[in-house]
């Protein structure tokens, strides 16, 4: 039901969706994808001070960009491809610059992590975000994308452009890393 | 690593996929900036930055303002807040006595729920109009009539900010994370009480479903098969189906 399922029912129609066939699209898009679209932001490395930023943009270029999806790959991937390079002009420049949710929402609450947070929550989140900052970009996408979203092998080599092998290998690594993370923070005082 | 390490890690990744992912507050308030973005000329900045995706939005302004675009079908959502304004149950005097006795009363109970589907404005309407006019039959007849001072209680209650909105949600968030649905139900109880209509609705909804599905583990079917009943292409109902799914089955 929507999402990509309502983006095939379009392309495989004759006539070209019209306004409100492609505004309904885009609701259920955001809809069934905001989770993983926030998710993938976050794991990227984007600040939480500008995701709502970043996670906006990405929405809006898929707003411009859904009638280009051909269907020829799976919408995840299609949609990881636009939240990376969101996230990579926002680790690159925007984190400087105020957010423009300011903007537009006023003084709207933040998802900054506060003092209310769950204790056991903040480990866990300060020791996945530390442990995502520690790899290189491309073991951190892999990462992200075949750990955290649980993507195939085969979504995650197409989603990132590399050849299955290579999806292989840097996921064995990163999963190396986080074992070896993982025992140093039990180890540690 | 050893097994009991290994399931430990797997049980941190569950931990972090949770933690990395947004709450309610987080969806709603891209959301409405979502909204904006779309339905009004952007700074001059972030068009520059979007480059043709501003310009095509632009040209596209009365057809998005229209339909909403996002949320859970923003159209959904709108349709409901505006449903809201002209239920009388949400703003007529016996509903907000009743709200004051019971810090639940933002999801009626299952079976007033049940026995409440989403007309209830309009089987509500001509008794409370009959009860309000004595005899009534010209009120009655007149659906433009001027209400009742009495049953325009809530209206007098100012409306609701969308940051307010917000901001009780991420309490209330908060507070479930802590295991306090009680402080998150009256949280929701306390907006609902002192102000009027809101944009984000289903999201408190939602949010007191999920905090009365822990109070009360024997009503969470009751109370999860209302909220589908009301809300039934509503997003938050993996939450809630995770929440109150095991509770009374």
């Amino acid at each position: 039901m929507g999402g990509p399922y309502l983006v095939f029912k379009v392309l495989e129609s004759e006539s070209p969706p019209t306004g409100a066939e492609s505004d309904s699209i885009f609701a259920s898009v955001y809809e069934q994808h905001f989770t993983f679209v926030w998710r993938c932001l976050r794991s990227l490395g984007v600040s939480p001070a500008v995701l709502d930023d970043a996670a906006q943009d990405v929405f809006l270029v898929v707003h411009r960009r859904l009638a280009t999806f051909e269907g020829s790959s799976s919408f995840r991937t299609w949609l990881f491809g636009i939240v990376r390079h969101v996230a990579f002009n926002y680790r690159r420049t925007v984190q400087r610059k105020t957010g423009r949710a300011q903007q537009l929402g006023g003084n709207l609450p933040s998802s900054a992590p506060s003092p209310h947070d769950n204790a056991e929550a903040n480990e866990v989140t300060a020791f996945i975000e530390r442990f995502l900052a520690s790899l290189d970009d491309k073991k951190r996408e892999v990462f992200a994308l075949a750990v955290l979203e649980e993507l195939s092998i085969p979504e995650v080599a197409e989603a990132l452009g590399i050849p299955l092998n290579t999806a292989y290998t840097r996921l064995r690594r990163a999963r190396e890393d986080f074992r070896r993370a993982f025992s140093e923070r039990r180890l540690a005082p | 690593m050893t097994r009991s390490e290994a399931e430990e890690a797997e049980a941190w990744l569950q931990q972090a996929r949770r933690s990395l992912a947004p709450n309610l507050a987080d969806r709603a308030r891209v959301r409405v900036a979502l909204g904006s973005a779309l339905a009004a000329p952007l700074p001059s900045s972030a068009a520059t930055r979007l480059g043709n995706v501003g310009r095509i939005l632009a040209r596209r302004l009365p057809a998005l303002a229209l339909v909403g675009v996002v949320a859970g079908g923003a159209g959904y959502w709108l349709g409901y807040h505006a449903a809201s304004q002209t239920r009388p149950a949400r703003v007529s005097e016996p509903q907000l006595q009743r709200a004051a006795r019971t810090p639940a009363a933002l999801v009626p109970p299952p079976a007033a729920q049940a026995q409440a589907p989403a007309a209830v404005g309009d089987r509500q309407e001509p008794r409370d109009s009959g009860a309000r006019t004595g005899s009534g039959s010209m009120r009655r007849a007149d659906p433009n009539a001027p209400p009742d001072p009495r049953s325009t209680l809530g209206e007098q209650l100012p409306e609701v900010q969308l940051d307010e909105e917000l901001r009780t949600l991420r309490r209330a968030e908060h507070a479930q994370r802590e295991g306090n649905p009680r402080l998150a139900l009256v949280l929701l109880e306390e907006l609902s009480q002192s102000t009027r209509g809101g944009k984000l609705l289903e999201e408190r909804e939602a949010e007191a479903v999920v905090a009365r599905c822990a109070l009360e583990p024997e009503q969470a079917t009751a109370l999860r098969s209302a909220f589908e009943r009301t809300h039934p292409a509503s997003v938050y109902l993996e939450r809630i189906k995770h929440s109150c799914g095991s509770g009374a089955e």
